[in-house]
């Protein structure tokens, strides 16, 4: 399936990955710095029902490639080693056909149809990022990869970009791949 | 002396009350008779009466009309102060109310209680009057009790009144009541059903009535739109000319399918947005709560702080470029930052209240723990999508 590149609405500092489980608040505890699978009672889990990624930049807009893949990939090759700083791979449980990249907005710019109904209503990263169930009803295998954070987060606008990989794959634990930025190691504690 | 039945009254008299515009039932609004009683369910809008400062005016015209030397009339009011209270006082009113947010002054309108929630209490009366002299010869006393309930995960809502006769005099007996309502043409509903056939009022009753309504926006098509139940109550007696009628129509309701679409298994929903919520879940963050409050506090518009003099709400917006031009003035990415720490700003930058729009000290930052800040973004969002907060919207902030 194609990948999908476009810009995603960044707020406090994340996006989401989502279905039809409900909002739970979020504990930071036993956090790898980039992804989180999130367990309905708000903690660090395997095949969580909703997940968080950490950006550098706090609000403002990053690149995002979003890919939803027919079958596992290969392990992260050198090349990507070299283009990003941190790769982390976690299992998700998400319901729903809608299932998938959310900003934390999720709206964007006052709206109403015009009388002929002919005004097209604003997209927000639901519409514009593809949706896992793609892949089937999950669960999910997602590979995050970040580069750009901690330029990002000291100002550097455009330095952020970020790439997931999504396929179907039973529930397992996380796969730090590569961890090495200083973002990630505050939020590692 | 016989009384004549409602088809009787003189031609002329049904021709003056046809000016009236009487939002009562037309055919499409029958009622189903409760125990097939012989009273019609519908009733023409010329025969309606809106309330008593109407009747008073046309007693003349009835009088010359009528055939019958004993016509009667009725219409519809407010009960006064001093009569509310007495009323409030009666046992019927007691149960009708018992605890609860409805439990409040009556005929102050709808009160709303929650996001989803709204009820009217009302203290009424039906006056009977004799056509001809014009003397009053009745007055029935009645406590009615509306609830509307607006739910944030779907399209359809509820309304129900109860209504409970809790004393009165003279040519009352025989009284019944039934209710008709419908969506207007412009607003975006549909009536899927109305349940409140013809019942007789009596001590010791409660009349019931229902209607449910949906919303007729596009469920997954980012749509907002609003849409009242225009009810009515119809009070009938055989003996009198005509009927009396009262005002039950909803307050607003607001559906939306922008909000929490694909997402957290809510969808669209439904809600009152004359209430304006309160966001408490900031009081779980220490450095958070402290700079609102402070700035709640030390501001000349308190914005956000629903206590004091001239509270000013927050006022949510869609726009991602106020979004992002609030953000860039509170929290520039330029600003030297300690470790661990990230920028917070108040008022949010979902507001028109944010730092790009107002003076300081009306706005102000500071540095919070990380976690604490991405935590926070989640809850206001929660917030949002709980209470569908949407373009326009206002509501308050308690940080404690």
């Amino acid at each position: 399936m194609a990948a999908v590149t476009a810009q995603i609405e960044i707020d406090h500092g994340q996006y989401l990955l989502e279905g039809d489980a409900g909002p739970v608040d979020f504990s930071f505890t036993g956090f790898n710095g980039l992804v989180a699978s999130v367990g309905p009672d708000g903690q660090v889990t395997d095949g969580g029902v909703w997940g968080v990624v950490s950006t550098g930049m706090r609000s403002g807009s990053l690149k995002l490639t979003v890919q939803v893949l027919d079958a596992p990939p290969l392990p992260p090759s050198a090349a990507d080693h070299e283009r990003y700083s941190e790769i982390v791979e976690v299992s998700l449980a998400l319901d729903g056909r809608a299932a998938g990249v959310f900003s934390l907005p999720e709206e964007t710019n006052p709206w109403e149809p015009d009388e002929d109904g002919d005004q097209e209503p604003p997209r927000t990263a639901r519409d514009v990022f593809p949706r896992f169930s793609g892949a089937g009803p999950g669960p999910y295998r997602v590979r995050v990869h970040a580069r750009g954070r901690d330029a990002s987060r000291d100002g550097d606008t455009g330095a952020e970009e970020h790439l997931i990989l999504v396929w179907a794959a039973p529930i397992g634990t996380e796969t730090v791949f590569r961890a090495t930025d200083q973002c990630g190691a505050s939020l590692r504690h | 002396m016989q009384l004549k039945r409602i088809t009787v009254p003189a031609l002329g008299a049904v021709a003056i009350l046809g000016t009236l515009l009487a939002p009562v039932s037309t055919a499409a609004d029958t009622t189903p008779q409760a125990g097939g009683a012989s009273m019609p369910a519908t009733v023409s809008a010329a025969a309606a009466v809106p309330d008593c400062t109407e009747l008073d005016k046309r007693l003349p015209a009835l009088a010359k009309a009528a055939a019958e030397d004993e016509a009667l009339a009725a219409c519809d009011a407010p009960a006064a102060e001093e009569e509310a209270a007495a009323q409030l006082r009666t046992p019927a009113a007691k149960e009708l109310l018992a605890a609860g947010p409805c439990a409040t002054a009556p005929n102050k309108g709808w009160k709303f209680t929650s996001r989803g929630r709204a009820c009217n209490p009302e203290s009424r009366l039906i006056n009977v009057r004799n056509v001809r002299t014009g003397r009053l010869v009745g007055q029935l006393y009645y406590l009615s009790v509306g609830m509307i309930v607006a739910k944030n995960d779907s399209l359809t809502w509820d309304q129900t009144v109860s209504m409970k006769k809790t004393g009165g005099w003279g040519r009352i007996a025989g009284t019944s009541v039934y209710g008709v309502g419908r969506c207007a043409s412009a607003d975006k509903c549909t009536t899927l059903f109305t349940n409140f056939p013809m019942q007789r009022m009596g001590e010791g009753r409660t009349n019931e009535g229902q209607w449910k309504m949906r919303s007729t926006i596009d469920k997954q098509g980012k749509e907002r739109g609003k849409g009242q139940n225009r009810a009515t109550a119809v009070f009938f007696n055989p003996g009198w000319v005509g009927v009396a009628q009262h005002d039950l129509t909803s307050a607003s309701v607001r559906c939306d399918s922008i909000r929490n679409m694909g997402r957290g298994g809510m969808g669209a929903g439904c809600v009152l947005p004359e209430y304006w919520p309160t966001m408490t879940e900031m009081k779980q963050f220490p450095y958070i709560s402290q700079g609102i409050r402070k700035v709640q506090r030390v501001g000349p518009h308190h914005y956000g702080r629903k206590t004091g003099a001239n509270p000013n709400p927050l006022v949510y917006t869609s726009n991602a470029g106020i979004r992002k031009a609030n953000n860039e003035a509170a929290c520039p990415a330029s600003r030297p930052r300690p470790p661990g720490q990230t920028c917070d700003e108040y008022p949010f930058a979902s507001t028109l209240q944010g730092a790009s729009r107002t003076q300081w000290p009306d706005w102000g930052w500071r540095w919070v723990p990380k976690n604490e800040n991405d935590r926070q973004g989640y809850q206001i969002r929660t917030f949002y999508d709980n209470n569908r907060i949407l373009n326009g919207d206002r509501f308050w902030v308690d940080a404690g």
